[in-house]
């Protein structure tokens, strides 16, 4: 054999003898007892109960012969027939393997539900619910504690908390919060407790989100208790705002007011003592400097003239005495021998008179010159005594009618108080006006932000309705009313404000909501609470719907018993600015939108007492300080409006002006009216001293003019009786002795008449004219 | 998936509950059809966990039926639109909006509601349907792929065979 042959040969054998192993392993099938058969098919069975539990468990027809074929076996049971499986054969794995599955299906044809899982999970739910209820409590507790600790800076005690988790509801019982600005209590001091706080919140809209809050109520509220605990936390630190446009022009006009009513009080003439308006109005007067002048004019003329008159006396004498025995001649007496020789005498003492008579002339002549230069001097005093006189006139004219204008500005006096109140309320306005601004700035967020929430709404929506990648969002159909984020329905509280218990109050919440275009309902507050003395009562209406063309915030207050004290001196010292202490009923209808507010309403003191340190002006100031004493009760209305576009307007009115200016009207009158007239009188007087002075200096004048006219007299007596003289001598000379005697006497005489009246006349005259132009006129106006 | 095909292929050749397996296909196809962004998918998501369903089928039809969905939600839409707007449900509608949590089922979406109320409709169709196959299927082509060799190759491919004996023989 060839190789190829014995390796082909062998090739065939191994083959063979592969495929007889293959045979005998055929043959040689492994089987399985059946003891080892799932204890489903050990059991024996009635026919039924076969049927029942595994043949109608069994959905594929061959599966089903299989089985049947290995229950053969037959045995009667108490009575019944049952077969099973001959537990002794063997079976093929292959078929063991078969019923395995088969049993396995059959074993997991059970009851539709799992029932063990559904428990264990019922089970692990319960747990859950039990854990949250056990625990629910102390959580919320922690979560109050804290929040109000941070709302209120100060710490809390409660003493526990109910939590209802189906339709939400908790219960706060024993709660007592800090009060931070109890600093010299220790910080022992609650700034409130309750007794018991509910809130009842709508727990399906909780679980969107939505804070619903059916009721809120507080009872057994109390203000101001003791803590046995301090209550401290340090406070974090605040910005400081800037100053808005309305602080500034609230600055402005109450700097403004202040300069108003300071230059008011300045405008009252200056004092209404006698000698305060004395020496007000004396600096104005203008006689003293008149008189002064007049004085000094009329003395230097004096001086100038006052020897004329003893010079003119000694020269008058003089000429007297030199011409005497010509005066005492007497012609009838002259002895002569002869009518020649009394002629030649009589012509000699002719020629002396005629000597005589020319020096008189000559003399004459210079007393003329002289009376001439006095008349002229004169004049110019009358013209001084005129001046003095005019002054005179002008100035008591001048003191009545600025007394006058003092009564005339008692009339404004009502405008003082206005004023001075103006000020006090832009005082109190600048206080208040942060909070107000607050308060309108968060409505008018409110409103723009539920203007802008529906379209924020819309967009979420959009977003929370895209339901899986590639569906179609639908359509989200309501049938029950929408939501807001929040909406608190109702809050109520009611509580003391007296730890004894005396005082109370009561109070109402509706619809706050962050969004009340869905709740369709503005928010309101009413209260009604007594803080001490104080009975507040009062409603609020906060309106920040889109359709709505009510006032954003519309208040109207009333509070009863508010101590009124304003301290005027630390507005502005010395402007005036009263101090109010009383009790006041404060009346306020007010409202406000994005654009500003108004206000208007009246405070009503009863009893009140006004005091001021008033202005620097002592005087005004104590009629300013007696009228405000006679105020015990008064209202003061005011409004006031601020407009962006516009600016801050204020009023203040009320029957307090009208009171106010009786007061000081009939305060000041009264006192003014007699000082009027001791200030006149006053003021006469030192115009007639100062006139005085004046007319005595012009009357001593008078005296040397009249002294000079006598004189001139004198010298005209004496030049007479030598012409008389001179008249006889002539006769004598002519022969006619007699006659031209009598004729020279009675001339003489004449002479001697005429002179002396005029003489006395003019001196007469001239002290008259001189006091009359200073007395006269004086005499009848007083 | 291939997974849930092979136990799903194993179901159907074995003494499975055809029960069981026709529950599956219909809650399967009910689910399939529901948006998923809801509770109620969630609540009968859940709640087939514990029922007796074959989970091959259940998320096999499960899958088809999110596939099919979208092409229907014009028609859920329109269904759930009408059967929202019925007037002597909107006491109980109102009431359901205001119970804990049902909101949070989105009943009121027409998409949702639409594809719940037609899921609802065609379990019982779709039911029948799974067990008239399961029926034919055990029938006439358990035993031809038993017998066959291709199937028993494919079953002794290790990925296959070993992803079988992984997810187990029931879940």
């Amino acid at each position: 054999m060839s190789e190829n042959e014995i390796k082909k040969e062998t090739k065939e054998t191994v083959e063979s003898e592969k495929i007889e192993a293959k045979d005998s392993k055929e043959k040689k099938e492994k089987t399985v007892p059946a003891k080892k058969l799932p204890g489903l098919f050990k059991k024996k069975y009635t026919k039924e109960k076969f049927e029942k539990k595994i043949l109608k468990k069994i959905y594929i027809e061959s599966d089903r012969k299989l089985v049947e074929s290995f229950f053969t076996e037959s045995e009667t049971i108490k009575g019944k027939d049952c077969i099973f499986v001959n537990l002794e054969k063997e079976i093929a794995k292959k078929d063991f393997a078969q019923l395995k599955e088969i049993a396995k299906a059959i074993g997991a044809n059970k009851f539709r539900v799992k029932l063990v899982p559904l428990f264990a999970v019922i089970a692990f739910i319960s747990a859950l619910a039990i854990a949250i209820t056990a625990f629910k409590n102390p959580i919320a507790k922690k979560i109050i504690k804290s929040t109000c600790e941070k709302i209120f800076e100060a710490k809390t005690d409660i003493k526990a908390v109910d939590v209802q988790l189906l339709g939400i509801s908790v219960r706060v019982s024993g709660i007592a919060i800090g009060d931070k600005d109890s600093k010299e209590y220790d910080y022992k001091k609650n700034l409130f407790e309750a007794e018991k706080i509910t809130i009842d919140m709508n727990f399906t809209q909780a679980l969107r989100g939505k804070a619903i809050i059916n009721d809120i109520s507080a009872e057994g509220m109390k203000f101001g208790t003791d803590r046995t605990t301090s209550c401290y936390i340090p406070p974090k630190e605040k910005k400081k705002a800037a100053e808005s446009k309305f602080e500034k022009e609230l600055k402005t006009r109450s700097n403004k007011a202040i300069e108003d009513l300071k230059s008011q009080a300045a405008e009252i003439a200056g004092g209404s003592s006698v000698d305060e308006i004395v020496s007000n109005i004396e600096s104005q007067l203008k006689t003293p400097a008149a008189a002064m002048k007049a004085k000094d004019d009329v003395q230097k003329l004096a001086e100038k003239w006052q020897t004329k008159p003893a010079e003119l006396k000694t020269q008058v004498e003089n000429f007297s005495e030199s011409v005497k025995d010509l005066q005492n001649l007497d012609v009838k007496s002259i002895k002569a021998s002869s009518d020649i020789e009394k002629v030649k005498i009589a012509k000699e003492y002719l020629e002396k008179i005629n000597a005589s008579i020319k020096k008189g002339d000559e003399l004459k002549a210079s007393f003329e010159g002289t009376a001439k230069e006095v008349k002229a001097d004169v004049k110019s005093t009358d013209e001084l005594a005129r001046t003095v006189a005019d002054a005179v006139k002008s100035d008591k004219d001048l003191a009545v009618s600025l007394i006058d204008h003092v009564t005339d500005t008692v009339k404004n006096s009502d405008k003082i108080l206005g004023t001075a109140f103006n000020t006090v309320g832009y005082d109190m306005l600048g206080k208040y006006y942060p909070y107000v601004q607050k308060g309108i700035a968060y409505a008018v967020q409110m409103k723009n932000d539920s203007s802008n929430s529906e379209e924020k709404e819309k967009s979420e929506s959009k977003k929370k309705e895209k339901p899986s990648k590639g569906r179609m969002k639908g359509t989200t159909i309501y049938h029950s009313r929408q939501y807001p984020g929040l909406w608190i329905k109702n809050v109520s509280a009611s509580g003391y404000t007296e730890t004894d218990g005396s005082k109370g109050f009561s109070g109402a919440l509706k619809n706050i909501t962050n969004n009340q275009n869905v709740t369709g309902l503005p928010t309101t507050a009413e209260a009604k609470f007594d803080v001490g003395d104080i009975n507040h009562s009062g409603k609020i209406t906060l309106d920040v719907r889109k359709s709505s063309s009510a006032d954003l915030i519309a208040v109207n207050y009333v509070g009863k018993g508010f101590s009124a004290k304003v301290d005027g001196n630390k507005i502005s010292p010395v402007s005036g600015i009263p101090s109010i202490d009383g009790k006041a009923t404060l009346t306020l209808n007010g409202s406000a939108g994005s654009d500003g507010f108004s206000a208007k309403g009246e405070v009503d003191l009863n009893p009140v007492t006004l005091t001021s340190d008033g202005f620097k002006n002592e005087i005004v100031t104590k009629y300013y300080q007696e009228a405000l004493g006679t105020i015990k009760d008064m209202s003061v209305g005011y409004s006031m409006k601020y407009r962006e576009a516009s600016g801050l307007s204020m009023d203040i009115s009320g029957n307090f002006m009208e009171r106010f200016a009786e007061a000081f009207r009939a305060a000041f009158l009264s006192a003014i009216a007699d000082a009027k007239d001791a200030a006149i009188a006053r003021i006469n007087e030192k115009i007639n001293s100062a006139n005085g002075e004046v007319i005595e200096k012009i009357k001593s004048f008078a005296g040397i003019e009249g002294e000079i006219d006598i004189q001139n007299v004198n010298l005209d007596t004496v030049r007479s009786s030598l012409e008389a003289k001179k008249a006889e001598l002539e006769a004598i000379a002519k022969g006619k002795v007699d006659d031209a005697k009598e004729k020279a006497n009675e001339k003489a005489r004449e002479a001697t008449d005429k002179a002396k009246g005029k003489a006395t006349e003019k001196t007469k005259e001239a002290t008259s004219n001189a006091t009359n132009a200073l007395k006269g006129k004086l005499l009848k106006k007083n | 998936m291939i997974a849930y095909i092979a136990k799903f292929l194993k179901a159907l050749n074995a003494n499975t509950n055809p029960g069981e397996i026709a529950h599956g296909a219909a809650c399967g196809f009910l689910l399939g059809l529901m948006p998923k962004d809801n509770l109620l998918w969630w609540v009968v998501f859940i709640f087939t966990f514990f029922v007796r369903i074959n989970k091959p089928a259940y998320f096999i039809v499960l899958a088809v039926g999110s596939l099919i969905a979208p092409s229907m939600d014009g028609l859920f839409d329109e269904i759930g639109s009408k059967a929202l707007n019925v007037q002597s449900m909107y006491e109980f509608y109102g009431f359901l909006e205001n119970v804990p949590f049902v909101a949070f089922t989105k009943f009121n979406n027409t998409v949702v509601m639409g594809s719940l109320i037609s899921g609802l409709i065609l379990y019982v169709p779709v039911y029948i349907l799974a067990r008239l196959f399961v029926s034919l299927w055990r029938k006439h082509f358990v035993m031809i792929l038993r017998n066959s060799k291709i199937i028993k190759v494919i079953g002794k491919i290790p990925v296959i065979s070993k992803i079988a004996s992984l997810v187990g023989d029931r879940i």
